[in-house]
């Protein structure tokens, strides 16, 4: 056998001592003298001699490579070289303290990396791509942040001012011609005045219909999204803010899940998997839910649009800006009472490279999430409204009967206003918010729909002029064509240019008359400072039945608990603090 | 050459690009992503995307007929690949081995 000296004198002259051809990677000395060993033993064995390359044999018995070792060992003669491998193997471990395999790899790529350094000349100017270039603005320490907010800004005034003129339109259609038609196809089938057409209209029409008026802004909203998405900025965006979430102590992963959240807190509670620890998996699953998810945007634009119709956009972002923060400042708390950890794993994220979105790629992220949504109002907010409006049917004072009895007196309303008490400081006490709240638990889509059952909004208007089907479908097609046009009239908002007439302000729905008229009422006149309130309770209680169940399944039964619990107290404490604070400031 | 790259990431003050590792090691973006591929395959670093595929799917138990099914859930939003130095495994000490 030949001794290591004698072995990796071979290999520095420029060939191995086997003579097997020129060595390309130089492993280092020790590595290099075990090879040489090896490599004589195979060299020395008439099957494996003639089978296999020894140098690459011996390399591969280094590597501890077990397909290798199992051919070896059903060969015969091989128990001394693969004795001779262990042996080999213990020795470069004990000089190095890592694994040969890490060693010899090591070496490999510092091989690779020196070759492509010589071989590949190119100026500095060469190696910038497009998206380096970008990236050096967007994802700046200093301004990747600001940047950040500020297309979230963007994002909101679209989803706010240009998709308002649709939204008006799907107003119009639900509130006029599709009321009309179902209450004429009742009257025909000889059951007007009936509990059919109470379920109908005040049911399923004020419930789903005014949850589906919301549909152009949800629409809007996921437009946005897919374009930041599909062009790549959103892996930065979940890259700038996992440095701050680093900086500010919590895991820097924690970021990834709540860009989820903006969409839905169910896949978001699935995504905190990404994190190994589990402390940092508990502790971002009960913040995910502070995002807040495209369910609870017809709430914020519903309450926007009455109470701050100049300024919605504005006060949706600061709506999404309080969740990110009271997630960052509840996970900083947390991290430093019930999840202290001192383990944090570093990790490196790959960013993809900028692409143009396409048309296609847009449309189908925007109409799958927005079929998602029309789904679920077919399935959860249908089923929802029609409990609501038995509910809201079944007397339990006065001396009306099952569905026709003053809400008021209603099965809904009792129990809405033995809860109403509780939310009285919050500037929200009267039974229909209440109401309200409690079936937002189901799903926080249902909030508006049982908004406009509770009160009563339907808009019938019994003195207008009668029409035929034609004209009603002629209207459609006539007011499409001008929300089409308001829409593009809207898109200089973003920028702040108003190309609308003062005396183009749109009239109030019967809906958002009858929110302001309770909002002002239950807050003793301060109708705004209500409202934000109560938007605030919206984004802070728990999102939904469906996130409940994986937050049970992702964070167990006991976190669970906690989760709900802890949402309700902090929401109602914000609440609480905005409404009161702002009557104290003398603010609204 | 791969422990200067496990040594950075672990230096790193959060979380570091691919980029930004192969500006300050002056390795070509393409050869860095082949020596990630091979920490993954070694156990040295722990590739999360193929935890987020999962988290992703949230199948069945996402709002029942609300979700498309199979397709996964449409508001899942897809995310950067991460690579994780292991919490329990040194780079000194990753057990694994093909």
């Amino acid at each position: 056998m030949a001794t290591h000296e004698q072995a990796y004198s071979g290999v520095r002259s420029g060939r191995t001592r086997s003579g097997h051809g020129t060595t390309l990677v130089d492993y280092g000395r020790e590595v290099e003298q075990e090879i040489a060993i090896l490599e004589e033993l195979v060299h020395n064995h008439d099957t494996l001699a003639g089978r296999y390359n020894p140098r690459w044999l011996a390399i591969k018995l280094l590597e501890e490579d077990q397909d290798i070792a199992s051919k070896l060992v059903a060969l015969s003669g091989t128990n001394a070289i693969l004795a001779q491998a262990r042996v080999s193997v213990a020795h470069l471990t004990d000089i190095y303290g890592d694994d040969v395999d890490t060693i010899i790899a090591d070496r490999r790529y510092g091989w690779i990396n020196g070759l492509v350094r010589e071989s590949v000349r190119r100026s500095t100017a060469d190696r910038l791509t497009v998206s380096d270039r970008i990236d050096r603005v967007v994802t700046n320490r200093v301004l990747g942040i600001p940047i950040f907010l500020a297309l979230m800004w963007v994002v909101f005034k679209i989803t706010t001012d240009v998709a308002a003129p649709f939204l008006d339109w799907m107003d119009g259609i639900i509130a006029g011609p599709i009321t009309n038609w179902v209450v004429a196809l009742v009257e025909i089938i000889g059951l007007k005045g009936s509990w059919l057409e109470s379920l109908l209209v005040d049911g399923i029409i004020a419930g789903v219909g005014n949850v589906l008026v919301f549909v152009p802004v949800l629409m809007a909203l996921y437009l946005a999204l897919a374009i930041l998405e599909d062009s790549g900025y959103m892996a930065r965006a979940a890259f700038v803010m996992d440095r701050l979430m680093h900086a500010l102590g919590l895991h820097g992963k924690s970021f990834l899940p709540m860009i989820v959240g903006f969409g839905c807190t169910v896949p978001a509670l699935y995504a905190t998997r990404t994190l190994e620890n589990e402390k940092d998996r508990i502790l971002t699953g009960l913040l995910v839910p502070f995002m807040s998810c495209g369910a609870r945007l017809p709430v914020y634009v519903l309450f926007a649009s009455v109470f701050f119709p100049r300024n919605s956009g504005g006060v949706i972002f600061a709506l999404y800006l309080l969740g990110i923060v009271t997630a960052i400042v509840l996970g900083m708390v947390l991290k430093r009472t019930l999840f202290k950890s001192k383990e944090q794993s570093p990790f490196v994220m790959e960013l993809p490279p900028y692409r143009m979105p396409t048309l296609k790629g847009i449309w189908f992220h925007m109409w799958e999430r927005t079929g998602s949504f029309v789904r679920k109002a077919w399935t959860i907010i249908l089923a929802t409204s029609v409990v609501i409006w038995a509910l809201l049917a079944i007397p339990i004072r006065g001396d009306g009967a099952f569905a026709d009895t003053d809400v008021e007196h209603s099965l809904f309303a009792g129990v809405s206003q033995v809860a109403a008490p509780i939310f009285k400081p919050l500037g929200f006490g009267e039974w229909q918010a209440t109401g309200s709240l409690l079936t937002g638990f189901v799903a926080k889509e249902v909030v508006v729909g049982s908004m406009a059952q509770v009160y009563g909004a339907e808009e019938i208007e019994d003195d207008a002029e009668p029409t035929t089907f034609l004209q009603d479908v002629g209207e459609i097609g006539v007011s499409f064509f001008e929300a089409a046009w308001d829409t593009i009239k809207s898109i200089p908002l973003v920028v702040g240019i108003d190309l609308f007439d003062a005396e183009e302000e749109p009239e109030p729905t019967a809906l958002m008359a009858a929110v302001e008229q309770g909002f002002q009422a239950s807050s003793g006149g301060h109708g705004p400072l209500a409202a934000l309130s109560f938007m605030a309770f919206i984004l802070l209680y728990t999102p939904c039945m469906v996130a409940v169940a994986a937050a049970r399944q992702e964070l167990g039964t006991k976190w669970m608990w906690f989760s709900i619990i802890g949402q309700l107290i902090l929401a109602w404490v914000v609440s609480l603090l905005i409404f009161q604070g702002g009557v104290l400031l003398g603010i609204g | 050459m791969l422990k200067r790259v496990l040594a950075e990431i672990r230096n790193s003050r959060g979380p570091i690009s691919l980029d930004e590792l192969s500006r300050t090691l002056d390795v070509e973006p393409s050869a860095l992503q082949g020596m990630i591929a091979h920490l993954v395959q070694m156990g040295h670093l722990r590739d999360d995307e193929a935890q987020a595929s999962i988290a992703m799917s949230c199948s069945s138990s996402c709002g029942g007929k609300s979700c498309p099914g199979p397709g996964g859930c449409p508001f899942a939003t897809k995310m950067p690949a991460t690579y994780s130095l292991p919490l329990s495994d040194s780079p000194s000490d990753a057990p694994h081995k093909r």
